[in-house]
């Protein structure tokens, strides 16, 4: 039982680990161009500080750039660099992991985009209120850190900001991002096998709470959450758990606690949490009943939570032990992004070690901030030499473009994803649950519901509208397909499977045709 | 044992130490089974905000060496009201996090089924054209019938409501099944007025059923003839490894 816990403990940290690196990634180019290209005051300026506008700046921006809670954290130490106040800090930290374009537009094709708009708002008032509160509180929260000479124009200042991303990947943001990660871990040694499936019913007036426990120490990218959120509402599960899990499951962890116990105290940190934790407990009781779908058959659970509880039963090891289950599984669910991503930040965590390494007998900061000859400034009349902020700028632009466009990448065009699922994942499901293959069912079901989503989310991209009728068709599907997936959990008899397995291929035949034919 | 007061029996004494647990009590308020345990504590509400007195009396009187730490410090609570209120108020807010219902220890639930589990009603229709049936022998009923149960109005509500649904799960192009959404609107503001009497919706009558009921029945003669039987496909078709479920 405790190799099964233990063995669970590193999948959910290896999993949320690739899962994160893309994000953790970005937060990085984001960390470096704020250092090396804005400035202290620029930065400062464009996030503000101190006052109840900063908040809304900060949110505006969070709500922009692509991030999660592991990956705002070298960006918020850069903040504080900056001489933002905590307040100002924590709206932005608490809302860049919430939404991102990819996960908005996941959000908006749910049955219910308004409540997903309402969560937008209500986060708002959480860094509002939170914030504003606590700025008022502890007015003192601005540090002032001498800034770093700056680096001449040229290829230098990209080289420069490059320079502080590998650093920060071997400073003490990887020790945070690991106790982020290592809550992840605990979070599962506690939480038995499926053992929240039966919760957060929208009639127990303990699911917030009981979620606000869970939400703090999980870790969940923003399309996770989103999609967690949207297996919430169909399940008719409660409002205020699932705003819970939106604020404090994607927009906290473990790692920012620390970070902010460590540069603020333990008295700040805890009137910081119970300030948030209380507006956000307060906001989701409120919701509860007036943001409830009407017409949802509750039902009487959800595998939403199961990444958050312990991935293997404790009867005994799988098949093939231990690490040979958890590499295939980590080599199964791995996406691309993500796999790119990790591999980045360990290309960035090498040259740091070995800037690092150098640092004692060559600082490159030395070199890179050497001011030029004279007669090496003059350019020609084309070559402009522009602010280090007119590039912040733009790179930020180019942040929000490739996330825009990933959306394009990430949800393709209706025919494509009716290929990939005629192909390959509804075959592989079928395939298995009508043989028996249970583990292998298990694994491909969920990547079929996961493709029926993004059916409906690409075509909405595509179309700017998605019909009732071709959302019911993906509905009834998605209901077809779970019921599947707990025949074959419950080890159901294999002619009901079976019999299930035709009904599904039934009703994937006409979603197909609907999305083909009626578009 | 058991006594009534204000109206709601509680039983108590059933200590969880006679389960093996070290401290732990059982309630019984009205229909409700309420545990207060190590983990599981579930706070007798009326007990609690009607008199604290009694609460106390009853916890402690009958399985004080059984009670949690908690459930004692309460008992042994200050006299002021206001100071008695925080107290309380501290120790609600403490036992929250480890509050859950349990089932009856006497009659342990059965297992649901997967269709229980799915939120999907007895009297939910297996497929569109047995809805179709069932709203036309509804609706008239209904209409006919001088005294509606609650039960019965709940259960037309919920059938006009899976129409959408069940139409989804058919053949049926994009255009029926939008006139099957429609008449689906049009059956709840028609049958508005049962559900909610006192407002201004007007009281049903037959002539509006009835185009309505035409118009889902017109829709059934779009489905394949295999469609349009009331009756549950009993067998799937056999599998055969034509059919694409192969991953060779």
């Amino acid at each position: 039982m405790t190799e099964a816990i233990l063995w669970g403990a590193l999948l959910r940290v290896v999993q949320s680990s690739l899962q994160a690196a893309p994000f953790i990634l970005t937060g990085l180019i984001i960390t470096g161009m704020l250092h090396r290209l804005m400035g202290h005051n620029q930065t400062k300026w464009m996030f503000g500080s101190n006052t109840i506008a900063s908040l809304f700046q900060s949110w505006v921006i969070g709500m922009l750039l692509p991030g999660c809670s592991l990956g705002v954290i070298p960006i918020v130490k850069q903040l504080r660099r900056s001489g933002i106040a905590i307040g100002t800090i924590f709206a932005f930290a608490l809302s860049s992991p919430l939404f991102d374009p990819l996960s908005m537009l996941y959000g908006l094709t749910l049955s219910k985009p308004m409540t997903i708009m309402a969560f937008a708002t209500f986060s708002l008032v959480v860094v509002t209120v939170a914030g504003g509160l606590f700025d008022k509180w502890y007015p003192d929260t601005e540090v002032v850190i001498e800034e770093p000479p700056q680096t001449p124009p040229g290829y230098k200042r990209i080289i420069a900001a490059f320079v502080v991303m590998c650093r920060e990947t071997v400073s003490g943001t990887a020790g945070l991002i690991a106790a982020g990660l290592l809550g992840v871990g605990l979070l599962s040694t506690v939480l038995p096998p499926a053992s929240l499936q039966k919760t957060m019913a929208h009639d127990n007036p303990w699911s917030p709470l009981l979620m606000t426990a869970i939400a703090v120490p999980a870790y969940a990218t923003p399309m996770t959450a989103m999609g967690q959120l949207g297996s919430m509402f169909q399940h008719g599960n409660s409002i205020g758990a699932a705003f819970i899990l939106l604020t404090l499951g994607a927009g906290m962890n473990l790692g920012l606690l620390l970070w902010m116990a460590i540069y603020y105290g333990w008295k700040k940190t805890l009137a910081w949490m119970g300030l948030m934790l209380a507006v956000v407990i307060v906001i989701s009781y409120g919701i509860e009943r007036p943001l409830y779908p009407k017409g949802i058959e509750a039902a009487n659970h959800t595998h939403a939570f199961d990444i958050y509880c312990q991935p293997f039963p404790h009867e005994g090891p799988p098949t093939g032990g231990y690490p040979a289950t958890i590499w295939n599984r980590i080599k199964l669910e791995t996406q691309p992004h993500e796999k790119y991503g990790a591999m980045a930040i360990g290309a960035l965590a090498l040259v740091g070690l070995v800037l690092k390494a150098l640092d004692r007998r060559w600082v490159i900061e030395t070199w890179l901030n050497q001011l030029p000859e004279p007669s090496a400034q003059l350019g020609t009349k084309w070559d402009i030499i522009l602010p280090g902020w007119t590039l912040a700028a733009a790179g930020f632009l180019v942040i929000i473009a490739t996330s825009v466009t990933g959306c394009f990448v990430y949800y393709p065009a209706p025919e494509e994803t009716l290929e990939e699922m005629g192909r390959v994942a509804t075959v592989e499901a079928f395939a298995a649950a009508y043989t028996g293959e249970k583990e292998h069912a298990l694994h491909w079901i969920p990547i079929c519901e996961g493709w029926n989503r993004r059916l409906q989310v690409g075509t909405y991209l595509r179309h700017w509208t998605l019909s009732d009728y071709h959302r019911m068709k993906a509905r009834v599907f998605r209901d077809k397909l779970e019921l599947l997936e707990h025949m074959v959990e419950g080890d159901d008899p294999p002619e009901e499977i079976k019999r299930q397995v035709l009904i599904c291929k039934e009703a994937f035949g006409r979603l197909s045709l609907a999305f083909r034919e009626e578009l | 044992m058991s006594e009534q007061r204000d109206g709601e029996e509680i039983h108590h004494g059933d200590t969880e130490a006679r389960k093996g647990r070290p401290w732990g009590v059982v309630f019984r308020i009205g229909e409700k089974t309420l545990q207060w345990g190590r983990h599981s504590c579930l706070l007798g509400e009326a007990a609690l905000t009607k008199s604290m007195e009694g609460f106390r009396g009853r916890l402690v009187g009958e399985t004080d060496r059984n009670v949690c730490p908690t459930v004692q410090r309460a008992s042994r609570l200050p006299a002021s009201p206001c100071l008695r209120a925080s107290v309380v108020s501290l120790l609600l807010l403490g036992l929250i996090m480890g509050c859950s219902p349990t089932q009856p220890t006497t009659s342990p639930a059965p297992a649901m089924t997967h269709e229980e589990e799915h939120g999907i009603l007895p009297h939910k229709p297996h497929n569109f054209a047995k809805a179709v049936s069932e709203v036309q022998r509804r609706g008239r009923e209904l209409l006919n019938s001088g005294t509606r149960s609650d039960a019965a109005l709940s259960e037309w509500f919920d059938i006009i409501g899976w129409l959408p649904e069940l139409a989804g799960d058919t053949e049926l192009k994009r255009a029926d099944w939008d006139k099957v959404a429609r008449v689906t609107t049009q059956l709840e503001s028609w049958s508005a007025a049962w559900r909610d009497p006192a407002g201004n919706n007007a009281l049903p009558t037959v002539d509006q059923l009835e185009p309505l009921l035409s118009e889902l029945q017109s829709t059934l003669s779009q489905l394949p003839p295999g469609q349009r039987s009331i009756t549950p496909r009993s067998h799937p078709q056999s599998h055969t490894e034509s059919e694409g479920h192969s991953r060779d």
